[in-house]
């Protein structure tokens, strides 16, 4: 709604500005292909893992939270929680709660897809035409890490893309917080089924291989006829042929890791029907279970799931909510709009039981699984200048639970220093990362 | 850098360097003596190296120079003074005086670097194919409109100016990849391959392509025959219809002859003049023309009866059409087909359709006996007629033979009234002798428990050889003694010359008036067993009615659904089954066929042979396939990569049908299709793209899909680079149906109702209708468009339109009547209904409405924005919350809205857009008209008083006219381009508005001139340098 495009003052972040002027556009835009390794490469170490290996998934809520009702008093199992978070009472001495932490640059946009398209990456966005941000945490974790399952990362979504262009930025934005690339956000799987096959459909068909092998000359040979803006373009192309070639080789392999074994190999779940779920409570749940089987097979360690678009369509009549869509409603905060809230964290403690009962190692799956909900905005009219954190299990990683920790008010409270945090977590050590050089003690 | 190629531009578009540089020299001296003193005073404060507050740092700009390196930040600056945002207000500002040197000097600093620019192909990222371009691509090539190949791809996004065809928002990444290759898959599925080529087939599996090409060859039978004739079957309890169809037309064909017959006759009709309008066969037209218009002969034969009815003054055509038909059921007569057992021999198939000569030289007749009279009386007709040919004297002398009654215990009873009466003893005491014609009466008393009268007909032995006679048993009296019956058989003496003749006629008859022409149903199904997969009967059809052309089209289908089917394969397994079948049931000593010599496997073993021979073509047509898919010419190493990949996959034991298949996944996979790939020129100067590419780029902007082949010829020779040409086929292609995509994926993606048919925003429980009239909302939208485009109406006809299209639910929804029925009408004068252009559509208004009740702001943002191209000033820090919109609120939208905006804060905003809003308020969340008068008066923010949707459409059209076309124009170019529209954009703009206006606003003139500039025949150079 136009009247909720309702900036805060650019003149609230001046103090810091030049600080942090310095440290953008430097967003690490690994060269994709490099860091990309086939099975056969792994260190010996890598192979010997003895334990679970360390998961992470962020979960997604676009248009913020209750204004009143997101919020934590005290730590540990004293925790005192907005109402918001009641859904993950239960896991309060698991809990990592963050207030204040931001991106600076999404405070310049003001509008949701100007701070959803480079939420998990700090990235500067382009506005106009064009689409620019940055490559997000999770995709560039699966570039270091990705190899060592099936699938590097899953990306799934509960609410199709918007196609369209609001406010001068793309609504690409908007529908996406995961970037494999500056220039391209990872697509979603909204289909159930589909995401399903990803784990469990053998996708190598006879003569695939062969077929990939063929396109991938033409597109070698084309790539000297066209503009050099043009090839970074199909260099799209080249590398994500590539990168289903290098699957199809590693499926092959599969079977000779050694050392720790998931707990299990097979689905505990029927393949979801084809189609576009109706009914988004049954969508969420399989989403939501999707992600967990893909955990508990190992195949593979990042999800994101992006349960709603920000600026998103979703209505809830199972609440008796649908006589507004989830970004009106978010405009409103009233009774109905921490009920859907709240709806939105159940679906993370549903993960979390769900991790929690499945033993691995000397502990449950939730140990071993960072899993993070945020949100592009504190709250419906668009403040991103606290972003609203929760994090819950990752224990095995290093993660101490049981915090509330308030960066409002400091100096450095950029969100990616939180990345940088899990990144560590995750084994993977850069430097810097968008707007930040170094990583949040606490996590 | 930029200079260079500025100044490179300006060379081949504007004319002379000098005539440049001197434009731009006069800009100079003012920008240092009045301007930066202006900007550093008033500006600097913020925009500064230091702080370059919003990314901009004016102090940067210390020459004209450097202004003309980033003329982007200056078209912000302008924008930013305009809408009066900056300085702000907390700041010193600057005087109306200095503002205006400050804009104005910009302003014409903009307009000379657009001009000088002008013209500039500008970036064009590469361009993914939009799923909808591929899904189209893909529907267009393979001539398969069901294929939906991305129905589960993810959404592409939208860039540019708000369209899902620009290269920025369209990605690559491995899921997609995975996502291409599997739908590539899916469509080589439904590949057929076919004796020297392939086609492709809504089916995928061998029997349901078999299907489909039997229906092919029916509905090729259906175009000839007549539909007629079923007859009901019983077999083993399954009963069913057969022998239906095939039929010989003879009622179209007699009566498009009679209607033309003196026409014809004075030659002032030609036969082909009666054959096009009338559909039928030219050939059997003639033919037939031919055989009526002959003199009947003397003594009238079977056809001469016809002709003599046919040459009347007045021809009863019912009586002559079921003269000819009693006729074909008397000469002709259907059997089934198929064949039982180890049939060798194909002749040894037994026909559908069979001769029948009704001839013999004896025969009992038998006739049900009649109920008897009062009297207990029964009374027979007993008639001999002399078979037309008038020969009666002497010669047809006929024999009545055992006239009797058959009883119940199977015992004759001879009827002694017949023979007692009748004057002349045919040589024995039980026969009678007449000489025909003749007829005469019997009563006999009713016999108790005789059911039937029986009596032996032949000729008399001292018949002549000419004779020929029918007898005739009824209850009544007989008729026409003189001519020849089809109801029963003619009696003549065997190998007499009388019998001779009446096979000719008889022949001559089935030659001119078979029953059927072809068997249509092919498939034989009223056989048990049978060893025939197809039937093929239609040699009436080919004789009488195809010419040469016609019979090879029916010949290749026939030898397609042979190849398609593997018939002589299905057939020879079949054969060997049944040989071990019968084998099992006999004894040991049965000698069977050896089956290698057997002609059924003999051919499955050529066939064999035949399929081999194919594979080469196959390859071929994939590789010909692929010039189209990539809309280019391969080059032969292209070629060769695809005839690699095929010979690869088939040493790794992939058989050849699925080795094609993948090939051609493989070129539905290549970057070729899947991009839109351009070969730029050399250095940084633009240069025309191809005649070619130019081809693709139009297709893809009009028709978002691959070009046709008289576009891609046109292209291939580059007599599309013409001005005339490519206006030539601008027009055509807009005309052309297609051109619905461009009303989908242009304009209501403009409007932002693309996909309505999908919106699930509204609240249920309100509004239950919702679901099932959403669909019907968007097609009114989507044929508005399409017909606007098609008959190059007038751009602004869509907002003042007195028409639309509708079917009966939504002229209901609208509460408009007379309009019944689900199929979709122009309906006019609908702004007497409080409707009329986009600002009266359902689509429009409910888009921008609330799940439970209307939005102004929304739809007042909608205007403003999408209609108009305004942006919104940024909005202020720290607005207040909107009030709540529940819907038990108890105010209006409206009311709700105002009481919001009695924040100025608010109002700063929302006065800009609201009021529009408010004037269509008379319309509900999903479009209908309220029942009560709603509050439609506002004032905008100009002052202007304005009323409803009438007063807002005359505001639009009347005060913003040239923002509306500049907006559509904008947006028309953003979209053929493929990118945002520049500052070099701006000429071409103001030049289509020109000769917009200087042409009735038609559609057409927009297109041409977009697709006639050099933005859109051009691309950037090679070396251009990257200015992200």
């Amino acid at each position: 709604m136009t009247s909720s495009t309702h900036s805060n003052a650019n003149d609230t972040h001046t103090l810091s500005r030049r600080a942090l002027l310095r440290g953008l556009g430097v967003s690490i835009a690994l060269p994709w292909m490099e860091s990309i390794r086939v099975w056969g490469d792994m260190a010996a170490d890598e192979k010997q893992a003895s334990g679970p290996p360390t998961r992470m998934a962020i979960l997604f809520s676009g248009c913020g939270f209750h204004k009143h009702e997101w919020w934590a008093k005290g730590q540990g199992a004293g925790m005192e929680l907005g109402r918001v978070l009641t859904p993950l009472n239960d896991f309060r001495e698991r809990m990592v709660f963050i207030r204040g932490l931001y991106n600076a640059e999404a405070l310049k946009g003001n509008i949701h897809s100007s701070q959803t398209g480079n939420l998990l990456s700090g990235a500067p966005l382009s506005a106009g035409g064009t689409i620019r941000s940055g490559t997000s945490v999770d995709q560039v974790i699966a570039q270091h890490i990705g190899h060592q399952t099936r699938l590097p990362s899953l990306v799934l979504g509960c609410e199709k893309a918007n196609p369209s262009v609001h406010k001068n930025y793309s609504m690409l934005y908007s529908s996406h917080i995961s970037w494999s690339s500056p220039t391209t956000p990872t697509p979603l799987e909204v289909y159930p089924a589909l995401a399903f096959d990803q784990l469990f459909k053998d996708k190598a068909g006879r003569g695939d291989q062969s077929v990939l092998d063929s396109v991938l000359r033409d597109a070698r040979d084309l790539r000297r006829n066209i503009s050099r803006r043009d090839q970074q373009k199909l260099d799209e192309y080249l590398n994500s042929v590539r990168e289903v070639e290098l699957r199809i080789e590693r499926a092959g392999k599969r079977g000779e890791l050694q050392g720790w074994r998931p707990t299990r190999t097979t689905p505990d779940m029927p393949r979801p029907k084809d189609g576009y779920p109706q009914d988004i409570v049954e969508h969420m749940k399989l989403m939501c279970d999707i992600l967990v089987l893909a955990f508990q097979t190992d195949t593979t360690r990042l999800c994101t799931l992006k349960l709603n678009n920000d600026h998103g369509t979703l209505r809830f009549p199972h609440l008796g909510v649908d006589y507004m869509i989830h970004h009106l409603l978010s405009h409103t905060d009233n009774e109905d709009w921490l009920k859907v809230n709240q709806f939105f964290l159940e679906q993370m403690a549903y993960i979390a039981r769900r991790l929690d009962a499945i033993q691995e190692g000397d502990g449950t799956a939730l140990d071993h699984t960072i899993l993070m909900l945020c949100s592009s905005m504190l709250h419906g009219n668009h403040d991103a200048n606290q972003l609203p954190v929760v994090i819950l299990g990752g224990s095995g990683a290093g993660i101490r639970g049981g915090q509330n920790l308030d960066y409002l008010g400091q100096s450095d409270r950029q969100m990616c220093r939180l990345y940088l945090s899990l990144m560590n977590r995750m084994g993977v050590k850069p430097d810097r990362f968008g707007d930040a050089t170094a990583p949040l003690a606490e996590i | 850098m930029y200079f260079k190629t500025a100044l490179f531009i300006a060379l081949v578009f504007c004319g002379t360097a000098l005539a440049q540089q001197d434009a731009f020299d006069s800009f100079a001296g003012p920008y240092q003596s009045d301007i930066l003193p202006l900007l550093s005073r008033y500006c600097f404060e913020c925009h500064d190296s230091d702080l370059s507050e919003a990314d901009i740092d004016l102090s940067a700009f210390d020459t004209f120079a450097s202004v003309r390196k980033q003329p982007k930040t200056w078209i912000k600056v302008d924008h930013i003074l305009r809408s009066g945002q900056m300085p702000p207000r907390k700041s010193e500002q600057p005087t109306d005086d200095e503002r205006a040197v400050i804009t104005a000097w910009i302003r014409s600093y903009l307009k000379a670097e657009a001009e000088a620019h002008a013209g500039d192909p500008g970036p064009v990222v590469l361009r993914r194919l939009s799923n909808a371009e591929y899904t189209f691509s893909l529907r267009d090539l393979t001539g398969v409109a069901t294929l939906d190949p991305a129905r589960e791809f993810p959404v592409d996004g939208a860039a540019g100016e708000g369209f899902t065809n620009t290269g920025e928002a369209l990605g690559m990444s491995p899921a997609l990849v995975d996502k291409y290759l599997d739908a590539a898959k899916e469509v080589a599925r439904h590949v057929v391959l076919l004796p020297d080529g392939l086609r492709f087939s809504e089916q995928t599996t061998r029997r349901d392509q078999t299907d489909e090409a039997v229906e092919r060859i029916r509905d090729f039978y259906r175009t000839y025959s007549d539909q007629r004739g079923s007859s009901a079957v019983n077999l083993q309890g399954v009963q069913f219809r057969t022998n239906q169809g095939g039929r010989l037309p003879v009622r179209p064909y007699l009566a498009a002859l009679l209607a033309e017959r003196e026409a014809l006759k004075h030659q002032t009709i030609t036969m082909e003049q009666i054959a096009g309008r009338s559909g039928l066969s030219l050939k059997y037209l003639e033919r037939l023309w031919h055989e009526l218009q002959q003199k009947p002969g003397d003594p009238a034969q079977l056809l001469d009866h016809i002709r003599a009815h046919w040459q009347k003054s007045d021809p009863d055509l019912d009586e002559l059409v079921r003269q000819i038909e009693r006729w074909q059921d008397a000469l002709w007569r259907f059997q089934t087909v198929g064949h039982i057992g180890p049939a060798e021999d194909e002749d040894r198939t037994q026909a559908w359709l069979e001769p029948v000569t009704p001839l013999t030289a004896r025969r009992d007749v038998h006739l049900p006996l009649p109920e008897p009279d009062a009297d207990g009386m029964v009374t027979l007709h007993l008639s001999v007629s002399d078979a037309g040919d008038g020969e009666g004297a002497g010669t047809d002398l006929a024999v009545w033979h055992r006239p009797r009654l058959i009883l119940k215990d199977k015992t004759e009873h001879l009827i002694r009234e017949l023979l007692v009466d009748s004057g002349e003893p045919a040589g024995d005491s039980e026969s009678i002798l007449v000489q025909a014609p003749h007829s005469r009466v019997i009563r006999f008393p009713a016999h108790p428990g005789a059911s039937e009268f029986v009596v032996g007909t032949m000729l008399h032995e001292k018949a002549g050889p000419n004779a020929s006679v029918q007898f005739h048993v009824s209850p009544q009296a007989p008729v026409g003694l003189n001519r020849l019956h089809p109801e029963t058989p003619v009696i003549v003496a065997d190998n007499s010359p009388a019998r001779r003749h009446f096979e000719e006629q008889f022949e001559d008859f089935r030659e001119l008036f078979p029953a059927a022409l072809c068997y249509v149903d092919i498939v034989p199904v009223d056989a048990v067993v049978t060893l025939s997969l197809f039937h093929r009967e239609d040699h009436h059809l080919r004789r009488l009615m195809l010419n040469d052309e016609q019979a090879a089209t029916l010949d290749r289908m026939w030898d397609e659904l042979r190849f398609i089917s593997h018939e002589p394969l299905l057939l020879a397994t079949a054969y060997e089954q049944l040989l071990e079948f019968q084998t099992q049931d006999r004894s040991t000593s049965t000698k069977v066929e050896k089956p290698k010599d057997s002609p059924i496997l003999k051919r499955a073993a050529a066939f064999q042979r035949e399929q081999v021979q194919a594979e080469p073509m196959h390859l071929q047509a994939v590789i010909d396939f692929a010039d189209r898919a990539w809309r280019r010419s391969l080059s032969p190493d292209e070629a060769q990569r695809l005839r690699l990949l095929y010979e690869d996959l088939r040493r790794s034991e992939i058989p050849h049908e699925e080795a094609i298949q993948l090939t051609l996944a493989r070129v539905l996979t290549a970057p070729a299709f899947l991009y839109k790939l351009e070969t730029p020129g050399p250095g940084e100067e633009s240069a025309p793209v191809t005649g070619t590419e130019l081809a693709s780029r139009l297709s893809y902007f009009l028709w978002s899909s691959a070009p046709d082949d008289a576009l891609r010829q046109l292209g291939d020779s580059n007599q599309l680079i013409d001005e005339d040409v490519l206006r030539g086929q601008t027009r055509r292609m807009l005309s052309d149906p297609k051109i619905r995509r461009l009303a989908i994926f242009f304009a209501c993606q403009w409007l932002h109702i693309r996909d309505f048919d999908r919106n699930d925003d509204k609240n249920e429980k309100l509004y239950p209708q919702f679901r099932t009239i959403r669909g019907a909302m968007y097609e009114e939208s989507v044929r508005f468009f399409e017909d606007l485009f098609r008959n190059d109406r007038s751009i602004l006809s869509f907002l003042d339109a007195d028409h639309t299209f509708l079917n009966q639910a939504l002229a209901e929804h609208y509460g408009i009547d007379g309009v019944t029925g689900d199929d979709w009408r122009r309906v006019d004068q609908i702004r007497g209904r409080g409707r009329g252009g986009v600002l009266g559509m359902a689509t429009v208004l409910a888009v921008n409405s609330g799940a439970s009740r209307t939005s102004p702001i929304l739809r007042g943002n909608w205007v403003y924005e999408t209609l108009l191209g305004e942006r919104l000033p940024r909005p202020p820090a720290n607005v207040p919350r909107l009030p709540d919109e529940a819907p038990d609120a108890g105010l209006t939208a409206r009311q709700l809205i105002e009481q919001h905006n009695l924040n100025p804060a608010c109002a700063k905003c929302h006065r800009h857009i609201d009021p529009y809003g408010f004037a269509l308020e008379q319309f509900d969340a999903i479009g209908r008209l309220r029942p009560q008068a709603a509050d439609t008066k506002t004032r905008l923010i100009n002052g202007r008083d304005i009323e409803g949707l009438e007063g807002l459409r005359a505001y639009l059209l009347e005060d913003r006219r040239g923002d509306i076309l500049r907006q559509f124009c904008k947006k028309l170019l953003g979209y053929a381009l493929g990118r945002e529209t520049q500052l070099s954009d701006e000429p071409l703009l103001d030049d289509m508005q020109r000769r917009l206006a200087a042409e009735g606003h038609r559609f057409s003139v927009a297109v041409e001139a977009i697709v006639t500039s050099p933005q859109f025949r051009r691309i950037r150079g090679e070396q251009y340098p990257d200015q992200h």
